[in-house]
């Protein structure tokens, strides 16, 4: 009985483990090429200068979209801070579903004022959920309407957003070329598609002290928005619209429409790429937010984006996979993402049974003792370096570093929630219901530039702010190469298991003959 | 400049021109559940909009509108919603005062030839 169990395990450890340890590798590569790409000091980011009198002049008009369900702790927040914008040619709709005392806020006169006009549209139920909130903004936008950005509740933009959001179109997207139009570094052939998004970067940042939940996610999204996205911008895979902060053309939004998914964003971005579009990823266009700040809230929130993302993927796939509108790496990047939830079960999975046939000392010929450890520790600490890299390319690494141990409990934890919402989404005949996260409004950290200022030299911008080279990078860090220290652990931890594997393989037949 | 209510079929429309301000959606008691959570509504700065108001509530409402010296007035419902995506006058293409109504109907103020709308006050005020 127990060689069963020993050897069962060991196979399904294997199984899982090298499932995940395909993950692994992604994460690791992402994150030596991130740390290769961003930091180097050749360029910063140009901020858009304007002088008051060019306000209004050469500014398409912009739609901003506010989707609202019981906000009351956040939303005279969030709007205030979209009336407080450095452009000239906008307006804000706040689409509201709320069953609280939002609605009063709402109706406050003191948000009428003839430019930026703000319009609000409340329904009295809630068809399409978030989708269908937003798509009613699209109904009643102005129809001078260039381009809408969509904003979630807890979020406070940036008074210069949109004006970053409008250059980074203009510099990445063919149809806008001219003296502004710079070639970006999408490798993978899709470089001559037309833009029809671009994503900001989500600084889940506002409460990122209040506990350890606040840390462990905020180090995640660090990990994502820094180091993985980036590297999906450089090689050119498919990047997804993520819900909030980014810029969309309202001529495909208007022509497309928004779908009913719970998870209306992944459900678009998919659309947009079968329609032969493309989105774009910069992390120098920012806006703070805050973070859910207890497991509960989390797991609500991931459930349903497990569920949503999985249905979607079912519902679309055979479309993507036989498009001839997605480059061979977008499509490969969607295959990636289509078991994207259930990868905390292959690592939670893989690491029990590679327990359970430890103890009861039962592997295969092939397998040696170094191999499952080196496959499980390169797996175990694939997210938690991607997410020290991201804190470090955002610049505070010693004051963030416990976020990183948060984080890896909180993926533990999540894992069979997120497994269980995942495969609901891939069974179930209809996709689940919309389960708001609660914002509280509260505020913890200094919303600081970090050091996102002076990281892309990818994008080649015109600069007119200081460098931040190896002095900088002294200045904050010591003398420590935490850089090369990141890089080479990335290296070495994903060589690791495939050297060992090897080794084994070889030792394994060795034996066996 | 001016303050003026349409109503199309059970949609109610409350629309200012010109310097005037729109009421306060506050001012409409919450039984007649206008601008409440159960009830569909838009507003923006120069048009509110509740949709589906029960026949006694649009009673009620016009009684409101009337003493915060609102004139009815027909309209398309075409033009009312372009008002409301717009916020620009010329798609209503009339600047009629309230107070002055009956003169206004003798000899409207100014009436765009683009304009849709019909002035019919409905009660003298």
């Amino acid at each position: 009985m127990g060689t069963f169990i020993g050897l069962t395990s060991s196979y399904l450890a294997l199984l899982f483990g090298c499932l995940f340890f395909l993950y692994a590798v992604k994460y690791y590569a992402s994150t030596i090429l991130a740390l290769s790409t961003l930091g180097r000091g050749k360029a910063a980011e140009a901020e858009p200068h304007t002088s008051p009198g060019d306000v209004g002049r050469d500014e398409p008009f912009v739609s901003i979209h506010l989707p609202f369900y019981n906000e009351v702790n956040v939303a005279r927040r969030v709007i205030k801070a979209c009336l407080s914008l450095d452009y000239g040619n906008y307006e804000v709709i706040v689409v509201d579903d709320s069953r609280d005392e939002t609605i009063g806020i709402l109706k406050e006169a003191g948000w009428r004022r003839p430019a930026p006009a703000v319009k609000f549209v409340h329904r009295r139920d809630r068809s399409g959920f978030k989708g269908g909130a937003l798509g009613n903004a699209v109904r009643y936008m102005d129809p001078r309407t260039e381009f809408v950005v969509v904003f979630d509740a807890d979020f406070i933009p940036p008074p210069n957003i949109l004006r970053r959001f409008v250059t980074h179109f203009r510099e990445r997207d063919p149809s806008y070329a001219g003296s502004d139009f710079l070639p970006d570094y999408d490798a993978g052939g899709g470089k001559g598609k037309t833009v029809a998004a671009v994503q900001g970067y989500q600084l889940h940042h506002l409460n990122k002290s209040e506990n350890w939940v606040t840390r462990g996610v905020r180090a995640e999204f660090s990990g994502s928005y820094m180091v993985e996205r980036v590297a999906a911008e450089r090689y050119g895979g498919l990047k997804m619209i993520s819900g909030s902060v980014f810029m969309l053309r309202a001529d495909v939004l208007r022509r497309l429409g928004w779908g009913m998914s719970i998870t209306e964003d992944w459900e678009l971005t998919l659309r947009l790429y079968l329609e032969g579009y493309r989105v774009v990823y910069t992390p120098l266009i920012q806006a703070p937010a805050e973070i859910p700040t207890t497991i509960r809230a989390l797991a609500k929130q991931r459930m349903r984006w497990a569920e949503g993302h999985t249905y979607s993927v079912k519902r679309y796939f055979k479309r993507v996979l036989g498009s001839a509108r997605l480059t061979a790496r977008e499509k490969l990047e969607f295959l990636y993402f289509s078991p994207y939830y259930l990868q905390p079960l292959f690592l939670l999975a893989g690491t029990l049974f590679w327990l359970v046939a430890e103890v009861n000392h039962r592997y295969p010929a092939f397998w040696s003792p170094a191999f499952g450890w080196s496959l499980t520790i390169s797996n175990f600490l694939a997210v938690p370096l991607m997410g020290l890299a991201g804190i470090f390319l955002e610049g505070d690494l010693r004051v963030d570093f416990s976020g990183v141990l948060s984080f890896v409990a909180l993926g533990y934890i999540i894992a069979p929630f997120q497994a269980y919402a995942a495969l609901k989404g891939l069974l179930e005949p209809e996709e689940g219901t919309w389960v708001r996260t609660l914002k509280t409004g509260s505020i913890t950290d200094r919303v600081l530039r970090l050091k996102l200022r002076g990281i892309m030299n990818w994008v080649r911008l015109r600069s007119r702010l200081p460098r931040f080279g190896f002095g900088a990078f002294l200045e904050v860090f010591g003398p420590f190469p935490v850089r090369q220290a990141l890089m080479a652990a990335s290296m070495v931890l994903m060589a690791l298991p495939v050297l060992t594997g090897l080794s084994s393989l070889g030792l394994g037949m060795i034996g066996g003959g | 400049m001016g303050r003026f209510y349409t109503t199309q079929g059970s949609d109610l429309y409350i629309w200012v021109t010109g310097e005037d301000e729109l009421i306060d959606l506050n001012v409409f008691p919450r039984g007649l559940n206008l601008f409440e959570a159960d009830s569909a509504w838009r507003s923006s700065p120069r048009m509110a909009v509740s949709e589906g108001v029960a026949g006694e509530a649009l009673g009620v409402a016009e009684m409101i509108l009337r003493y915060a010296e609102y004139g009815a007035v027909e309209a398309d419902r075409d033009s009312l919603e372009e008002y409301f995506v717009r916020g620009d006058e010329r798609v209503v293409g009339v600047v009629v005062p309230v107070a002055p109504m009956r003169k206004a109907q003798r000899k409207p103020a100014r009436v765009s030839p683009l304009s849709r709308l019909r002035e019919v006050v409905r009660e003298p005020i």
